[in-house]
């Protein structure tokens, strides 16, 4: 028996099955947002971009994972320079400078980050003694910073919140102390408070500050109030028309492609930012549940994957990869159902984008190749 | 340790999907319905289809009023200042140079360089945009930064940020954030605006954040873009003339660069006017106080018109004039309180007097006190509207204030390319904008610039008012129409389509949908007639808006239609009204001289048809014209009629003979030496002429119009035969007759307060009522009643074609009616008839055979107190099926008239116009024949 064939044997088909049913699932909901507009073709890109992450995922799976596990660094590198240098090759669009753009095609450095920050810390963390604070919190962190500024200042809040959960899901499962971890929370809680008054944008602090306010709106007001109409119809537009998408769903929906919120443009960004509300409007709380359920059980076995191998890189590998894609997962329904500010931050394998697919795909790829290859854990681990 | 780590992950990513899973369920499912009906609210909405009013025109279809639907164009000077780049960067400009006191202001009618203004933006030290006052000091000069000079900088923050954003896309609050950051930080000092600005719009420009002169370049030419397009506005603006009131700005050849800048002044006065103390503030806002400084204060103080000037006065001096000038204020109130209180208390006593008949003082007297009270109190107010009693020359121009948020007209009936033009601009073009409206238009009488007095009929019409909707003005009102909305939406199963669980309070949501398009409706189209045919009619006149219930989209397009609801055109009414007759009564009663006021009627006799209706007042010249109110009362003339009536009486005398043959007849009576004592021999009455053997003669007492007569017709029958004439004529309500003659609502004109006839019997004795005193009644009636003589019959009389208009028997023998006939047409043909002045006339135009007329001469009291004459002359031509024209003059005011020869030219004149104009003589006088 081939080598080939006997790694195809260990793969986990679980997780390629659950990633290509999402991925499926995506393509169908981008066809749904997209359908009659300006945007109609989207659907079919997005399959593009599916194919071409199962073609990736398949390439990377091919490569021997300790190549891939020398070139962690210099991967995290070259990811950090791409950032670095976007301000200098990269194109604007609405006002923000995220993306290259190669042969038509964009290209998001910051999607392809979360993976490369997963390798680094994983490389970092792989001899290190990580209840140690500098070594199993501290380090980590700062390796995550750096991308994390960059993104921040294209400026991308949403991508740069997902770095620290993935971070400390690693640092948590390496071993780290978990007062440690507290510490580093709370502190990551006081510097929001000092980055409200002095990093956030106005617009950001508005966001924060109208969805604190929702909670305290009652029926009354927001049929009656004018000021509350008013942030209705101005920052308060797409989370609200969000929550009538998912409010209206019921059980069952309103059928696909039959979503008024989504056919009759209320819903913004409804193929990116808000794709959740369309699975709700349209497939009703049990399609909800059902893709909620797909993306639990995807982070759950790739999560399986990470207890089951020994070989501590690839481990880490596999728990920041599904921290990361259970952490946008869960944040992106947060904040369609509005229990989050509104930040643009794409669902996993759902929402558009080349970048996000190829970059979810490549996770993927990277944990599925974990957990096919039995890699020999070295004395150090 | 790691392994039941990375468990403990996976329990945490479970417990986060399951309370996300909680809160999914209870907006999907526990409060579906909420969201739901919002669901369908964001979509469902209602669309108004506009209504037009009918139009008026007249019996030949000519045109008298119609709302020409269009499109005004608006400015808002106060958002123009606000968001337009240009005027961002003027005001700043200024702003700046003003608070420095180093150079004139830039104005928008010069051939400013706008772009030399943006260049001095960008290049402010940007401290001199922080809250620090200090750079500012100067700025106290401004009125408005008196008390806080840093808001200068605030002020150059805004204006600066408005035109970057505005020019480059940007947001506006963006970028003042950034200046605002900018100016807060240490680095400040040495900075220019452009530093602040300058990343971001590079950013937004895909410049390099340093290329600062990229980012000005760019604002340059988005400045030139905005500058173009003003100007091209202009240009158009200018072929079609742009629209100012001349009452306060005569230039001749305006363009939208005057308009803008006489709009920025007035924003600079009001503001700074907002800015005064609240006493100082009621002061300079009341025209009198201008008028009274200039008068009182002489000619230091008359050249002071701003704010800014006023408050440079010395504080005592300010103090002084306030004090002053609210003494003097309240000594004309009191003045005018004391009048008003006087005229009261003058209508007090005429009304005690009617209650106690029995007095011996006249009512004649109590009224003429009270008519000279009352108008004392008019008098003084309107030298005080007028500013007279506060300087001597009222008609100088004011300062005013005018509040810049205020929308004001800067074109009217914009031709439909340009609006649509602009309407594609609108976001580019901020303050000003293009509004829907209707165009009141009239047609023009033959030779006349306008409706002459018939505008008094015709009645105005203005804009709906909010106070409209709770009052239920007009035919349309929201709540109503919103019902009827819902049910053709319930009928067409419209609720239907939605699915079962609809939610319970949609209907009631999509109610108030449909009830708020149509307030909005009405307050941007709406048009309720206030008076005259436009208030009567106002049902018809204006229709009623038609509603869709429509499926859209974010964008607002329509996706379906679900249902509808008609629109009802207003409909067009044709009045009864001869525009070409209405201009020759016009032109009658303008010529008239010697009298106060003067009236005209033309009715048809068979139909009751209202013909023409002029009305002139030598008080109230101005007055004449389409801003006519229907309280001008003098276009039916003075009401006391005289002899008019005499020829009633006698019908109603010959009736009663006829009835009662112990009634004494005509050949008892005593023959008319001019004088008449009444039996009881306490008074005497007189007759204008010794008529001799006239007055027992029924044919010779009405054409000679001998009261003698009529004395002794009520001296043997009483009031009776009075009584009995004005029932039948519809002067008076029959109380034993429902079904009465009285007319009280004449169709087309509001309301019964010009139509109603007045008994005043009280203090006179039943010798005067028997010719005619006491008896006011309006031309219009008048001419009814002669139209019911000429006839036999009495036609209902309106102003609208109306075939089904009633008509009654008059119910006199027609033995009688022929009697008095006789007596009226000697009136015009016998050698001392009281209208033999019209014989001569009336024979060239071949009229003599067909004339019957009747003259009045009443004593009344004129408004001054003093005696006066009212003139009457009422004629018919030809009589039962021939009878066509009625023609009733009235003369009020005349210190020595007839109406036989006064108001008696006035038909005559009238009459001469008709025969002049070959189609009206052949429609009217039955052809050159006659």
């Amino acid at each position: 028996m081939s080598a080939r064939l006997e790694l195809l044997q260990r793969i986990d088909w679980w997780v390629v099955l659950l990633a290509a049913t999402l991925g499926a699932i995506g393509v169908l909901m981008v066809g749904s947002a997209t359908h009659g507009l300006q945007f109609e073709g989207l659907a079919q890109k997005q399959m593009l971009y599916l194919c071409a992450g199962v073609g990736l995922g398949i390439a990377i799976v091919l490569v021997p994972f300790s190549r891939v596990r020398r070139l962690a660094w210099p991967i995290y590198f070259a990811v950090v320079a791409a950032l670095a240098l976007l301000p200098v090759f990269g194109a604007v669009l609405n006002g923000a400078r995220r993306w290259y753009v190669i042969f038509g095609f964009g290209l998001q450095p910051s999607e392809f980050a979360k993976c490369a920050v997963v390798l680094a810390v994983a490389a970092w963390l792989r001899f290190r003694d990580a209840s140690r604070l500098a070594d199993g919190i501290v380090l980590p962190l700062a390796i995550t910073t750096l991308p994390v500024l960059l993104v921040f200042l294209q400026p991308d809040l949403g991508s740069s919140l997902v770095f620290w959960p993935t971070t400390l899901g690693m640092c948590y499962a390496a071993g780290a102390r978990v007062r440690h971890i507290a510490v580093v929370v709370a502190l990551g809680l006081a510097l929001l408070v000092l980055g409200w008054f002095t990093v956030l944008h106005d617009y950001q602090k508005t966001r924060v500050l109208v969805w604190l306010q929702h909670f305290g709106w009652d029926r009354a007001a927001v049929d009656t109030d004018p000021g509350v109409r008013e942030v209705l119809l101005g920052d308060g537009f797409q989370p609200w028309q969000s929550l009538i998408a998912i409010g209206s769903g019921g059980w069952t929906g309103f059928g696909y492609m039959q979503g008024p919120q989504n056919r009759f443009e209320f819903l913004p960004y409804r193929s990116g930012d808000y794709v959740f509300a369309v699975v709700c409007e349209e497939t009703g709380l049990l399609g909800a549940l059902g893709v909620i359920g797909l993306e639990l059980a995807l982070v759950t076995a790739l999560l399986g994957i990470a207890i089951r191998t020994r070989e501590r890189f690839g481990r880490l590998c596999a728990v920041g990869i599904a921290t990361w894609i259970g952490t946008q997962a869960l944040i992106h329904v947060a904040v369609c159902s509005w229990l989050l500010p509104s930040t643009g931050l794409p669902m996993p394998f759902i929402s558009h984008g080349g970048s996000a697919t190829l970059a979810v795909w490549t996770g993927i790829a990277l944990v599925v190749s974990v957990g096919a290859r039995n890699e020999p854990v070295l004395a150090r681990e | 340790m790691t392994r039941p780590r990375i468990r403990r992950l996976a329990v945490a990513f479970g417990v986060g999907a399951l309370l996300l899973t909680v809160h999914l369920h209870r907006l999907m499912v526990a409060d579906r319905d909420v969201w739901l009906e919002r669901s369908y609210l964001n979509r469902w909405a209602f669309r108004d289809v506009p209504t037009r009013r009918g139009s008026l025109f007249d019996r030949d279809g000519a045109l008298i009023a119609e709302d020409r639907p269009g499109f005004d164009l608006e400015l808002r000077y106060a958002t123009f200042r606000r968001r337009h780049p240009i005027a961002c960067v003027l005001h700043a400009a200024n702003l700046a140079h003003a608070a420095l006191g180093d150079a004139a202001p830039r104005r928008y009618d010069t051939d400013t360089d706008y772009a030399a203004a943006l260049d001095e933006l960008l290049a402010l030290p940007l401290v001199w945009l922080g809250r620090d006052g200090s750079a500012w000091r100067s700025a106290a000069g401004l009125l408005r930064y008196r008390d806080d000079p840093g808001d200068v900088g605030r002020d150059l923050r805004f204006y600066t940020g408005a035109a970057v954003a505005g020019l480059l896309g940007l947001r506006h609050r963006d970028v003042a954030a950034d200046l605002a950051k900018a100016t807060r930080a240490d680095a400040a000092a040495g900075l220019r605006v452009l530093d602040a600005i300058g990343p971001r719009a590079a950013r937004q420009l895909g410049l390099d954040p340093g290329d600062h002169g990229g980012v000005r370049t760019a604002l340059r030419a988005a400045l030139g873009r905005r500058v173009a397009e003003l100007r091209e506005l202009n240009e158009r603006l200018l072929a079609i003339g742009i629209e100012r009131d001349p009452a306060t700005d005569p230039a001749s050849a305006p363009s939208l660069w005057d308009e803008l800048e006489r709009r920025r002044l007035d924003s600079e006065a009001w503001r700074d006017f907002q800015e005064l103390p609240d006493a100082d503030r009621d002061a300079l806002g009341d025209h009198d106080f201008w008028r009274w400084l200039a008068r009182e204060r002489g000619a230091p103080l008359a050249d002071l018109d701003e704010p800014g000037e006023w408050l440079a006065l010395a504080p005592e001096l300010r103090a002084e004039l306030l004090v002053a000038w609210g003494a003097r204020r309240d000594a004309l109130r009191t003045a005018l309180t004391a009048a008003e209180r006087a005229a009261h208390r003058a209508l007090d006593r005429v009304e005690t007097r009617l209650a106690q008949p029995d007095l011996a003082v006249s009512y004649a007297s109590v009224e003429a006190e009270r008519r000279a009270a009352e108008r004392a109190w008019w008098e003084l107010r309107r030298r005080l509207d007028r500013g007279e009693l506060l300087a001597a020359d009222a008609g100088e121009r004011l300062p005013t204030y005018q509040d810049e948020a205020r929308a004001r007209a800067l074109r009217r009936q914009l031709p439909y390319p340009l609006a649509a033009w602009l309407g594609e601009l609108r976001e580019r073009l901020p303050g000003l904008d293009v509004r829907p409206t209707a165009l009141r238009t009239h047609g023009t009488l033959p030779g006349r610039a306008d409706l002459g007095s018939f505008g008094a009929y015709v009645g105005r019409v203005t804009p709906y008012f909010a106070s409209d909707f709770d009052a239920g003005a007009g035919a349309a009102t929201p709540s109503r129409e919103a019902e009827d909305v819902l049910e053709s939406v319930e009928r067409a199963g419209v609720l239907d389509l939605a699915d079962d669980s609809l939610p319970d309070d949609l209907e009631e949501s999509l109610r108030r949908g449909a009830e708020r398009t149509l307030r909005g409706h009405f307050s941007v189209y709406g048009r309720v007639g206030r008076s005259g045919v436009e208030l009567d009619l106002d049902d018809l006149l204006s229709g009623t808006p038609g509603l869709r219930f429509i499926e859209r989209d974010r964008q607002a397009r329509e996706e379906r239609m679900f249902a509808w609801f008609d629109v009802r055109r207003g409909r067009d009414v044709t009045l009864t009204v001869d525009l070409r007759l209405q201009a020759l009564a016009d032109r009658v009663v303008a010529d008239l001289s010697g009298a106060r006021e003067q009236a005209l009627v033309a009715l048809d006799a068979q139909t009751g048809d209202v013909l023409a209706l002029a009305g002139c007042s030598q008080d109230e010249e101005a007055a004449r014209g389409q801003q006519l109110s229907a309280a001008a009362t003098w276009v039916l003339g003075n009401p006391a009629v005289g002899s008019v009536v005499k020829p009633f009486v006698a019908l109603a005398y010959l009736e009663q003979l006829a009835a009662d043959p112990d009634l004494p007849g005509p050949e008892t009576f005593q023959p008319c030496q001019r004088s008449y004592g009444m039996p009881s021999g306490s008074r005497r009455f007189t007759c204008s002429h010794a008529h001799g053997a006239d007055s027992q003669s029924v044919v010779a007492a009405v054409a000679h119009s001998c009261n003698i007569f009529f004395y002794e017709v009520h001296r043997v029958a009483g009031l009776g035969p009075l009584h009995t004439a004005l029932r039948r004529i519809g002067w008076d309500a029959d109380p034993d007759d429902p079904d009465d003659a009285l007319q009280e609502h004449v169709p087309g004109l509001p309301g019964n307060r010009l139509m109603r006839s007045r008994l005043n019997p009280a203090g006179l004795s039943g010798y005067v009522q028997s010719i005619g005193y006491g008896v006011d009644v309006p031309a219009l009636m008048v001419a009814r009643a002669y139209a019911a003589l000429a006839t036999g019959e009495l036609p209902d009389v309106g102003l609208v074609a109306d075939p089904a208009r009633r008509r009654r028997p008059l119910g006199f023998d027609r033995g009688h009616l022929q009697l008095v006939r006789a007596g009226l047409h000697e009136c015009i043909t016998d050698a001392g008839g009281t209208g033999v002045s019209l014989l001569g006339p009336l024979q060239r135009m071949g009229l003599a055979d067909v004339a019957h007329g009747k003259s009045g001469t009443a004593r009344v009291v004129t408004r001054s107190g003093e005696t006066a004459t009212n003139a009457w002359f009422a004629l018919f031509l030809g009589t039962d099926a021939d009878a066509g024209l009625v023609i009733v003059a009235t003369a009020y005011g005349l210190t020595d008239g007839s109406g036989g020869r006064d108001a008696g030219a006035m038909v005559v004149d009238f009459l001469t116009a008709i025969h002049d104009s070959a189609p009206l003589r052949e429609r009217y006088l039955g052809g050159s024949s006659r």
